[in-house]
């Protein structure tokens, strides 16, 4: 019998379909209502995600990441794609009355899964810039092209920032993968 | 720069945008087709360790409120009245005569009317898996769509063919109902797909949302030798009032946003 309820929902478990709400419900709201400009992007937002997130249900793997990761993955994929589809955005747009996303030292915070408190640990021990690149990309939702607008940085730069970023978060989390490691190696 | 490391370098760059930036259809193509190349099996490392890192930043968190709680909660029944299909269509030994979900593997229950050849290979299979459950999936999604069309309130529209390569010799039709928000699509002669690498989708357009944001209707594909293909509409949000139903053909997995420059068949409805 799992304890997992994406495991149970990819089995046909009904009652399983909606505990998932309430389980991920408050997380994958915090993170659309940062991720959107207006209480109505997020709630559609949310909807979507839902969705995918029990049709995807098959595809989580205990073994490889934990649950909050798997539906962070699905709402941040999906996020990402809503906000390239309303197009480009001054850094200045107001997004509704939301504190915006930063990372922090997480001490032992007990709402955070084990790999946010690692990665959180990983990206603080960066260089500021390369963290900077880090924070607007993933937790701004801004593009490659907005990140070098708002810094006056090529696109270039940005993009290789990006890339050296998580390849050096992955290897301080002790995760690497096996095309960052070849990468490292070659 | 050794071809090894020209593959590595172009994986990794597109890994990288698709966790950080998103991919369009012909990059989402391209990584496909270079990871299904490949030894390399994590090819979501960057977006979970992306997720990671989004996680790390969310903090407190804020409550659900109550009205999207209640309204997730009517989706979830509706979810769920589809999930003893998507359940057994998944199994392997159905999937030769079954048009296939989306990656993660839930799948539309599909009519497929055959050539008798067809019919009696699928019945094989059938009667060696699944003890009857499939024959009795296809009865259902015919029987489905019949039952709607008996319903006044249920509206039928031929598809129009585009000039799109796929759509040469498609005829067929949706059927919708909007007050149960349920519905059918019927294609006969719409070329089949190889769902490893493009996929079906369905759009709503709704005069309530507007051109710009079409409700996706869901992913399907079209097996090779059928006559006759009928696939249930999965709408992903409600429709409040149709205005034309759209297939595309997206990269696999679909799309959230088309660029639909693969518009297949369309079906206007009249306001």
């Amino acid at each position: 019998m799992t304890d997992f309820v994406l495991v149970k929902v990819a089995q046909g478990n009904a009652r399983a379909v909606r505990e998932c709400i309430d389980q991920f419900g408050s997380l994958i709201w915090s993170i659309a209502r940062r991720l959107t400009r207006t209480r109505a992007d997020a709630e559609d937002a949310v909807q979507e995600i839902f969705t995918d997130i029990w049709r995807s249900a098959g595809r989580f793997d205990p073994t490889q990441g934990s649950e909050k990761v798997f539906v962070a993955t699905i709402a941040r994929r999906r996020l990402i794609d809503r906000l390239r589809r309303v197009g480009h955005r001054d850094l200045t747009d107001s997004i509704d009355d939301v504190e915006s996303l930063t990372w922090s030292d997480p001490g032992t915070r007990a709402e955070i899964c084990a790999e946010a408190q690692t990665a959180a640990r990983a990206v603080m021990q960066l260089r500021p810039e390369q963290r900077q690149v880090l924070e607007l990309g993933l937790l701004q939702g801004l593009s490659h092209s907005e990140i070098s607008e708002a810094l006056k940085m090529p696109l270039g730069t940005v993009k290789t920032m990006m890339r050296r970023g998580l390849i050096q978060v992955r290897h301080l989390m002790g995760v690497e993968g096996d095309v960052a490691a070849e990468e490292a190696q070659s | 720069m050794s071809a090894s490391a020209k593959y590595t370098d172009r994986v990794m760059e597109l890994l990288v945008q698709r966790a950080t930036d998103g991919l369009n259809a012909s990059e989402q193509v391209e990584l496909n087709r270079l990871l299904g190349q490949s030894k390399h099996s994590d090819g979501n490392q960057f977006e979970q360790t992306a997720a990671a890192l989004l996680l790390a930043g969310v903090g407190e968190e804020e409550p659900l409120p109550e009205n999207l709680k209640a309204k997730l909660m009517t989706q979830a029944e509706s979810f769920t009245v589809q999930m003893p299909r998507s359940a057994v269509v998944s199994m392997p030994i159905a999937e030769p005569a079954v048009p296939s979900r989306r990656r993660s593997g839930v799948k539309p229950a599909a009519a497929v009317v055959t050539p008798r050849w067809a019919w009696l290979a699928a019945a094989a299979s059938v009667l060696v898996a699944i003890a009857g459950w499939w024959p009795r999936l296809e009865v259902d999604t015919q029987q489905g769509r019949e039952q709607l069309l008996a319903q006044q309130t249920t509206v039928q529209k031929e598809w129009q063919a585009t000039e799109d390569p796929a759509a040469k010799g498609v005829s067929g039709d949706v059927v919708w109902n909007q007050a149960t928000q349920v519905g059918y699509m019927r294609f006969r002669g719409l070329a089949s797909n190889d769902p490893q690498r493009v996929q079906y989708q369905l759009w709503i357009f709704d005069r309530a949302r507007g051109d710009k944001y079409p409700v996706d209707g869901g992913v399907f594909d079209i097996p090779t030798n059928q006559s006759e293909v009928v696939i249930p509409i999965t709408a992903r949000l409600p429709v409040r009032d149709p205005a034309m139903f759209a297939v595309t053909l997206e990269r696999a997995g679909g799309t959230v946003v088309s660029e639909r420059d693969h518009i297949v068949v369309l079906a206007k409805v009249a306001s």
